[in-house]
């Protein structure tokens, strides 16, 4: 949580996460972030290597479900031939 | 200046487990694009991963068979990335803490090629890029997978082969996949830099996808191991670098940036529990392990069996069980050998049938057979003959070769010997001449007179050592 | 007023003596959908609903006994997959979603024979405390049409104090199902995390998503929480443990509670909110219970370990929203399918998403990877482990469910992180995953109601419950404004 977030690496995260920005849209999130890391600075004091993960067990019980015919799972998308398609320009 | 291989592999396996990883989807390869999916697997906001169990004890078996140590405590994460095989925009995988520490596959040779650690994840869909577009299948999205990362340990073509030949037969052995290059069931890419011969600091590492079987494998590492040579000979910089290997043209061709760990966000997945396993069950699995195929080589050649056939025996364990069961109590392991890898591979024919050994002769049959040989009641040949037959028309081999046996012409091998060397003073006087040739005119005289079914080589044993006394 | 009975029972007494059909019943509710102005509804399943009230008429007709959710006329936020149904969670890149399979939670009440009416206007994708980040417009607060109703379920809570269903399904990840419900004057509960299964609901933050009901009485919240707090097979952080039924134990006794109060959650209230909560607070002393203040500085961290995990396991659960299996896809060209995938995203998410999801990819990527992620899951387990301390001291809690009351329209105005810091109270209950409740305790100088919010330690619902019937019981402030109006 050293200093400010740089302009470079919101288009970094952007491309990363397959979103694009406006100039005024970074700008907001220049602040945002900003303010994330002011608000988040109180977590600095923890000692990363003290975490825990849960480790509850929890028996793998095999679930029932309803089938889905081919039909449906290509329902949602443009299919072409039986496969999703995404056009080439 | 000599520059040396320095080589690693990720290798994927494909887990022969009924389900897929995360869902009830059968682990079935169906010719029809999206028919093996549910909303599951094809990531429809709001549904769940529940970890398939039997994924997990099947990627045990391999981590044991490869001598890792198994930890107890294991989480699975997030890997992200967008790609359009890849539905939920992630993948379910391990990072940090996998489920296998280090081990080890040891060579023909005894050096031992290590193993950093072999983790579980859920394979991808597929893609077929077309002139007018992507099509996107995704009846592999969500298939068992483990990954075996080694430690650069490789330092020729010959040890990347084998190594891989190894993985293969680890993970027939145990049965927890096919492992078939050509069916994509075992996947390879390898990582690889040149060194020069003195130095101990390793070059730019390159990964290569791509390679569909050992053979390009083979090539894919000659041809980078020149290239990269050729570019730091030349004074210039190697890019670190994702490759893939171009069949036709016999090369290798940049394919991207190689992406940052970094940049895949890694994550504990909040929708899976960790894998908390307890010692006595993975001792359990250890001891109902199957004898893996490097012990039964050395029992094979204790036995009596050349190399070469060994290795044939055990390239597929169903070929291997069944051996064993047919030299139980037998008198002559090689001769059952020699049938399997004689009549019976050229009557399967392809490796997927050779592999599967799906044939109507029951082991102990074969032993029955083998047996009639060594009790001189039948010899090669005609068992020979007999084998096919079974096979063939899809007969009983025990029945067939009683039946054989029974209507064989009876005769004691000795007499008919005798008596065919004393028809022949020609032959005898000529062999005892130095002429061994002279040998077969009484051997084919006593072949005539059983009919062809006395032992030739028998026989010409017996021959030789009447002439023996009579001189 | 006398309050034997829940809306729940009221409608199932009034089905079964035939004093009303299911199918006039369900009509008054459609009827007064359309009329309403509060687009507290995204789509309206007008024949289903019809068509299942005539099979729950046909059984009563035919003097049949049924169930006690049978018949009663529901909504549900559009994040809870539907069979069938659009589901939208209020963006545009499902806006033409059709889910290929049910919601665990919509199963179960299905099965009942609740009757759905539609799906409820809610903040998009559940990020948002007011409602207003819907690509589908604002939902209005019934009590006051120039407020928010709360969010992220505000359309599910206008429902319900609108008298456009008779209880709707909410989902709670920092205080959606709370904070609404005390703005619009109802009952809301965020149950333990792990008792209602999460299959089905499209996920914000996997480790901190519940789903809950939001209702008009306790007792109401208590039938469905017992009906739908069952282990479900298809989500493993679903509990395992057979849950002991809240609804029998509702009346019995609650003496000598040991309640304690958080004052930081108190600091930064509005005046009238605070002295109604601490005036809600001091009924149970006629119990024979003991007030404790007390400061629990641990709470300063839930906010920004809320930020951080939210944030990134958002960013995540956001990425399959890619135009090619589902949803909206760019309808313009582009060079290569990572474009496509840009553009479709750019174009379809809202900003409040654009921007959380940019937050999180920051948070899960390299350098900031250990400070931040790993730090918040220590803060976080500390958290826990603080309540659990804490409820050996206490029986509850009891906080104020907002510091404000419903607040107008474009209240954070360019700082959303404002919104944020109005779910300071509730938010706590999501990173300890303990159940917590919102119950009216109250209305302020504008006739808008407030809201008191009571949590116990994990598992505990049956108590939470009890405790909340009592205040209920002699302290009733739920009204149903407008809408299929019953007397309760």
């Amino acid at each position: 949580m050293t200093g400010k977030i740089s302009k470079d690496e919101i288009l970094k995260l952007a491309k990363l996460s397959r979103l694009e920005f406006s100039e005024s849209e970074t700008k907001k999130l220049l602040k945002d972030i900003g303010n994330i890391m002011k608000l988040t600075s109180k977590i600095e004091k923890y000692d990363s290597s003290e975490v825990t993960y849960d480790n509850i067990q929890r028996d793998y019980e095999k679930p029932e479900y309803d089938s889905c015919t081919h039909d449906e799972i290509l329902s949602g998308g443009i299919n072409k031939n039986g496969f999703f398609f995404v056009k080439k320009y | 200046m000599k520059y040396n291989l320095v080589c690693g592999f990720e290798t994927h396996i494909e887990l022969s487990t009924e389900n897929k990883l995360f869902c009830p989807c059968k682990v079935k390869f169906g010719s029809e694009p999206n028919s093996n999916c549910c909303p599951v697997c094809i990531g429809a906001p709001g549904t769940l991963p529940v970890l398939n169990k039997q994924a997990v004890i099947y990627a045990i078996k391999m981590g044991l068979a490869l001598n890792c140590k198994i930890n107890l405590f294991s989480k699975m994460e997030r890997k992200c990335y967008f790609y359009p095989d890849l539905a939920k925009a992630y993948q379910i995988s391990q990072n940090d803490l996998p489920l296998c520490g280090p081990g080890f596959v040891e060579l023909d040779s005894g050096k031992k090629i290590r193993i950093n650690h072999i983790h579980i994840e859920e394979d991808a869909g597929k893609i077929k890029n077309e002139s007018d577009g992507i099509y996107v299948d995704y009846n592999r999205a969500g298939v068992p997978l483990i990954e075996i990362v080694s430690e650069p340990d490789i330092s020729s073509i010959e040890e990347a082969q084998e190594y891989i030949e190894k993985l293969q037969l680890t993970a027939r052995y145990v049965r927890v996949s096919d492992a078939r290059m050509q069916e994509g069931s075992i996947r390879c890419d390898v990582n690889i830099s040149v060194k020069p011969e003195n130095s101990d600091e390793l070059g730019t590492r390159i990964e290569i996808k791509n390679m569909n079987s050992i053979a390009f494998i083979a090539k894919a590492l000659k041809y980078e191991y020149e290239r990269q040579v050729d570019i730091l000979e030349s004074g210039k910089k190697l890019v670190q670098e994702t490759r893939r290997f171009n069949e036709q043209k016999n090369c290798t061709e940049s394919m991207r940036e190689k992406e940052d760990a970094s940049d895949y966000g890694y994550f504990p997945d909040p929708d899976l529990s960790s894998i908390c396993l307890e010692q006595e069950k993975i001792d359990e699995i250890k001891k109902n392990l199957p004898e893996m195929y490097y012990s039964r080589k050395k029992r094979y050649i204790k036995l009596g069996i050349p190399e070469k056939t060994a290795n044939l025996l055990i390239k597929y364990v169903n070929v291997s069980d069944f051996f064993d069961l047919a030299i139980k109590n037998c008198k002559s392991p090689e001769k059952v050998a020699n049938l399997i890898i004689g009549q019976i591979f050229s009557f399967l024919g392809s490796e997927t049938e050779k592999e599967s050994f799906g044939i109507s002769i029951l082991p102990k049959d074969l032993n029955y057979l083998v047996n009639l040989i060594s009790d001189n009641k039948l010899n090669m040949a005609s068992a020979k003959n007999l084998l096919s037959k079974a096979l063939e028309n899809n007969k009983n081999l025990k029945d067939l070769a009683n039946k054989f046996v029974s209507e064989s012409p009876k005769f004691d091998l000795k007499q008919v010997c005798c008596e065919c060397v004393k028809n022949c003073p020609e032959a005898v006087k000529d062999y005892l001449s130095g002429k061994e040739k002279a040998l077969q005119v009484i051997i084919g005289k006593v072949m005539a007179k059983t009919r062809g079914s006395a032992d030739a080589v028998e026989a010409k044993n017996i021959i030789k050592n009447i002439i023996k006394e009579k001189k | 007023m006398s309050k034997n009975k829940g809306l729940i029972r009221k409608i199932h007494d009034a089905l079964v003596s035939k004093k009303v059909s299911c199918f006039e019943l369900t009509s008054w509710y459609l009827r007064e959908i359309e009329k309403s102005d509060l687009n507290a509804f995204i789509t309206v399943t007008k024949e289903q609903a019809l068509e299942s009230a005539k099979k729950v008429d046909e059984k009563i007709n035919k003097n049949q006994e049924i169930g006690l959710l049978e018949g009663v006329p529901m909504s549900l936020k559009d994040n809870f997959s539907t069979k069938n149904i659009l589901t939208t969670c209020a963006s545009k890149i499902l806006e033409n979603y059709v889910p290929i399979y049910n919601a665990t939670v919509y199963e179960i009440l299905k099965n009942q024979g609740c009757i759905l009416l539609g799906k409820n206007n809610q903040d998009q994708f559940a990020m948002g405390s007011s409602n207003e980040t819907s690509y589908f417009g604002p939902v209005k607060n019934p009590h006051d049409k120039t407020k928010v109703p709360g969010g992220s379920s505000g359309g599910s809570c206008a429902s319900v104090a609108a008298g456009l269903a008779a209880f709707a399904m909410g989902s709670d990840t920092g205080g959606s199902i709370r904070q609404p419900a005390a703005f619009c004057g109802i009952v809301g509960m965020k149950p333990t995390y792990g008792s209602i299964s999460r299959y089905g609901i499209i996920p914000l933050a996997s480790s901190l998503d519940q789903a809950g009901p939001l209702t008009l009485t306790v007792e109401d919240n208590s039938i469905i929480f017992d009906c739908l707090a069952v282990h479900d097979p298809k989500d493993e952080t679903s509990c395992k443990l057979a849950r002991k039924k809240t609804f029998d134990s509702l009346d019995s006794s609650i003496e000598n509670l040991k309640i304690g109060i958080p004052t930081n959650c108190f600091e930064g209230s509005d005046k009238e909110v605070y002295n109604a909560v601490e005036n809600a607070a001091k009924f149970y002393e006629k119990f024979g219970a003991k007030i404790t203040y007390f400061a629990f500085p641990e709470l300063d961290f839930s906010m920004p370990v809320y930020c951080v995990l939210g944030r990134a396991e958002t960013a995540s659960n956001m990425a399959r929203f890619d135009g090619i299996r589902y949803g909206y896809k760019y309808k313009g060209e582009y060079s290569d399918v990572n474009d496509l995938m840009t553009k479709t995203r750019s174009e379809a998410l809202g900003d409040e998403v654009k921007r959380r999801i940019l937050v999180g990819s920051y948070v899960l990527n390299s350098g900031y990877y250990d400070s931040f992620y790993k730090k918040s899951l220590v803060a976080k387990n500390l958290i826990t482990k603080k309540f659990a301390e804490k409820f050996e001291e206490f029986d509850i809690l009891i906080t104020p469910t907002s510091p404000t009351t419903a607040f107008g329209f474009n209240y954070a105005g360019d700082d959303p992180l404002k919104m944020q810091l109005a779910d300071i109270c509730v938010v706590n209950a999501n990173i300890a995953g303990i159940p917590a409740i919102s119950i009216p305790c109250g209305y302020d100088s504008n006739n808008l109601p407030i809201g008191m919010q009571i949590m116990s330690k994990c598992w505990s619902e049956d108590l939470l419950l009890r405790v909340a019937y009592k205040y209920e019981k002699e302290n009733f402030f739920a009204k149903i404004i407008g809408g299929v109006q019953f007397e309760i």
